[in-house]
């Protein structure tokens, strides 16, 4: 209601400067548009009707976010200055807690941390100095009283602290050499999070704040357990804040995170001390946003969940602050590194994962030519002239006439070969995203490291003219490896992810064994014997290069072959479990969904989708797909007694089963560091339901017996109650993804009906 | 007012700055893209003027101790929007001091 009161004032509008005319031109406009015709538009010729859908409609309800429903206001009744309790200010620190970690979920902060009447306070008007960021501007009373200083000391540096920290996890996640965050929501809403103020000043009136709760006599009411909870909350806020600075390197704050995690581990506890202060916190504070839809509800998130997810980040940086430390210096290391990490479970939010690429990376496209570098060297041409950093030194003659130093052509080859290699920087990005999106930008990188391999050709061809004595054609050969690596992790993560279906998985895993196989043979005939061989020319001294040792290739050997193992192995199992599904097809006992409209040919066509513009490997016909899949004729209708197929085919399913056991035990005995996942060994060593995605090589092991135990299963049936049981005794059940023994391989168990 | 007249008259306005007051007492300031026979018009680059609460403004006075104070609008940033001619209530035309484009006839 307006208040009759309130003497005659004078209005301004902020933005018109002193001595511009403005005119009331109501009448006359009015008159002119109703003398225009229907349908005429008087319009800006660069202004075209499809911006104009764009518009928002003004007092439409649903469009409108400043449209006031009749009694409705836009003002909220709380008072941001009256006297607050201590337990409410732990309510309301805990109240904040739960909206950050919402924030930090996906939720945009309209919802969340941004419909606190204190926070809105402080951060509109846009405050000039940190000193102006105030729960009450213009306030000569000062703060006195225990009420007012907890208020103003304790409370208004928490949120400053707070705001400050969502300032720099959006910097932190929006300067990702990649960004395209859809796990996260980076809009502000034309709110200034304390951007132009250094962390520093934001830090000292924290530190302010502690020093003034340590410092004051605070009154005998006051329990001890209250002020440690609200001193508990004060320092965490504070040390967060210090820990992402971006000024301050992951490799030294290690101590800080598990300080943290050990604070938050006592705040469920302390928790029940606060009382919360719900009139606080308002969603009509979106009306006053620069935002293009009408409140919305302020989320749900539960302090517990909060804590959880807040605990949960903070393990996950430091244990990016653990490998940062570590440095790497290979990048097949790093690689491993960074796959352990993203397959983390359960997965690490999108602050985590920022974290950990800015950790882990520089920004620099230079630091992604060195690792691709490195990645060539480590994987064809360790040790090998071409890559002596030598070659980077020469200078080019100066008149045409005199020849080129092969040293230098073979350097300017590679350079041109990593200007080219740009999708070397996207394969790396797609590692650090989501499991999701990772699959779907491997699927795209895939292609570009496909063309790559065409141009290698070319590349390897000017090497061979100054390197004639080069046996392998080094940058094809990385680039096939490199892609077919690829493919096999898309694959893998459609397992994974349960892309596939049921009857699906034996095709899917016959797929998954005809990549691998191409990649050991490639390991096998090609890498391998180049890296023997220039390990003999280094220990016969035939090859002049500095720092050439023996040992070197030696360690580079057994990595080849740690590749080899696995890639040998990974093609027998899922050999072998795609032919374990097929037998059970023939015996229906897997589930297939009625598909009166569905076509097998497109299905398949659209499981292949990544690979089929692939050139080498591109997956066959499906004709040829059927045959491979079909051995015995079609599933519903067999050629043969279903006693001979499994006669015929539970021996191929042992000895591939058997083969990829070896593999693996060979793989487990060369150990992490020939592996070279040194820094990530505890994914390696740790049987049973690691918390990650990509499991140790126990785990894969475990999978080879549980297909043993399921054929043996299958055979026990039916040896005991024969094939024409209907219905039949057993069925297939398929392990979901967090009760199988490795998340990749889905090994399904043979229970009775 | 003939319709060539009118046309000439409000497309002026066009890419200029306008004040549209409405009904429920807000004000919008954006320049000028389009406009039809409704006088629906659609402004781009607006911000939203709002009234302060009877409460804020008495809050105001109380702090400066003067009963004739200036109070600055609270204002937010709405970007395109359109204001269907039904709730228009006053427009005003805005004279800036950059001379840009041709002279107004208001």
């Amino acid at each position: 209601m307006p208040d009759e009161r309130v003497p005659t004032i004078n209005l301004r509008l902020p933005v018109t400067k002193d001595g511009n005319k403005v005119w009331d031109i109501t009448e006359k406009f009015t008159r002119a548009a109703a003398a225009l015709e229907t349908g005429q538009l008087i319009k800006d010729e660069y202004f075209t009707l499809f911006e104009s859908v764009g518009a928002l409609e003004i007092m439409d309800p649903k469009m409108d976010s400043g449209f006031l429903r009749l009694g409705e206001t836009l003002e909220d009744e709380y008072d941001v200055s009256r006297d607050l309790l201590p337990d409410e200010v732990i309510g309301i620190m805990d109240q904040f807690l739960s909206y950050e970690m919402a924030w930090h979920e996906g939720y945009p902060l309209s919802q969340t941390l941004l419909t606190s009447l204190y926070i809105e306070r402080l951060l509109w008007p846009s405050p000039k100095t940190l000193d102006d960021a105030r729960f009450i501007r213009f306030d000569g009373r000062g703060a006195s009283g225990l009420a007012q200083s907890l208020l103003h000391t304790v409370l208004r540096a928490f949120c400053l602290g707070l705001v400050k920290s969502c300032d720099l996890v959006i910097q932190r996640i929006v300067t990702r050499e990649y960004f395209e965050e859809e796990d996260f929501c980076t809009m502000t809403y034309h709110r200034d999070l304390l951007s132009g103020f250094p962390e520093e000043e934001v830090d000292t009136v924290l530190a302010q704040a502690l020093q003034w709760l340590s410092d004051s006599t605070l009154p005998e009411s006051l329990s001890d357990d209250m002020i440690s909870a609200i001193r508990v909350r004060l320092d965490f806020r504070k040390k967060f804040l210090e820990a992402i600075t971006p000024s301050k390197p992951a490799s030294s704050t290690q101590d800080l995170w598990a300080a943290m995690i050990d604070q938050l581990k006592h705040f469920n506890e302390s928790h029940s001390l606060g009382k919360p202060v719900p009139e606080a916190f308002s969603h009509r504070i979106q009306r006053r946003l620069a935002s293009t839809v009408p409140p919305r509800p302020i989320v749900d998130f539960t302090f517990e969940e909060a804590i959880e997810k807040l605990i949960l980040t903070c393990s996950h940086c430091q244990e990016t602050s653990r490998l940062a430390k570590c440095q790497v210096e290979s990048s097949q290391n790093l690689l491993a590194i960074t796959r352990v990490f993203g397959s983390r479970k359960p997965h690490p939010l999108a602050f985590a994962r920022a974290y950990f690429c800015s950790g882990m990376f520089c920004v620099e496209r230079n630091e992604y030519e060195n690792l691709l570098r490195k990645d060539v060297e480590e994987i064809v041409l360790r040790d090998d002239p071409i890559m002596d950093p030598v070659n980077w030194s020469i200078e080019a003659p100066q008149s045409s006439g005199v020849p080129k130093d092969p040293r230098l052509a073979m350097s300017q080859v590679i350079d041109d070969f990593c200007y080219r290699a740009s999708c070397y920087l996207e394969f790396w990005s797609a590692l650090c995203q989501n499991r999701c999106r990772m699959r779907r930008m491997l699927s795209h990188t895939i292609r570009a490291f496909d063309d790559l391999q065409a141009e290698c050709e070319v590349f390897d061809e000017d090497l061979r003219q100054v390197a004639p004595e080069m046996q392998i054609s080094p940058l094809s050969l990385w680039s096939y490896h490199q892609k077919l690596r690829q493919m096999e992790w898309v694959t893998q993560l459609g397992f994974e992810q349960d892309v596939y279906l049921p009857d699906e998985l034996g095709g899917m895993y016959w797929w998954l064994a005809r990549l691998s196989e191409i990649r050991s043979r490639l390991l096998e005939q090609m890498i391998l014997p180049a890296i023997k061989h220039r390990r003999n020319a280094i220990a016969q001294n035939k090859i002049k290069i500095k720092h050439a040792k023996v040992e070197q290739m030696s360690d580079m050997q057994s990595f080849i072959e740690t590749l080899l193992h696995e890639a040998h192995g990974t093609s027998a199992l899922a050999d072998s479990l795609s032919v374990l599904y097929i037998v059970l097809a023939y015996h229906e006992l897997i589930p297939a969904p009625p598909r009166p409209y569905g076509e097998a040919a497109l299905r398949y066509e659209l499981r292949m989708k990544p690979f089929l513009r692939i050139g080498t490997p591109s997956p066959p016909d499906y004709e040829g797909f059927c045959a491979d899949m079909q051995p015995c004729g079609m599933y519903d209708n067999p050629a043969q007694h279903p006693s001979i197929i499994l006669a015929e085919l539970g021996p191929r399913i042992e000895s591939w089963m058997q083969e990829a056991k070896a593999a693996f035990t060979a793989l487990k005995k060369l150990g992490p560091s020939a592996a070279k996942a040194t820094g990530v060994e505890h994914a390696w060593n740790k049987a049973g339901f690691a918390p990650y995605a990509i499991k140790d090589v126990s785990n894969v092991l475990l999978s080879c017996i549980a297909v043993g135990v399921t054929l043996a299963g299958l055979r026990g049936t039916f040896a005991k109650s024969g094939y024409d049981m209907d219905p039949k005794p057993v069925q297939a059940i398929l392990p979901e993804v967090d009760k199988r023994y490795h998340d990749a391989w889905v090994v399904p168990k043979i229970v009775s009906r | 007012m003939d319709n060539a007249e009118a046309t000439t008259y409000l497309s002026q306005y066009l890419g200029k700055s306008l004040r549209i007051h409405i009904l429920d007492g807000r004000i919008f300031v954006g320049q000028m893209k389009c406009t039809d026979g409704d006088c629906n018009i659609i402004l781009s680059l607006t911000y939203e003027y709002r009234q302060p609460s009877p409460n804020a403004i008495r809050e105001a006075i109380e702090s400066s101790e003067n009963s004739s104070t200036l109070i600055t609008l609270s204002s937010r940033f709405v970007g395109l929007v359109v204001v269907p001619g039904q709730y228009i209530q006053k427009i005003e035309y805005e004279e800036t001091g950059r001379a840009s484009g041709q002279y107004v006839v208001p």
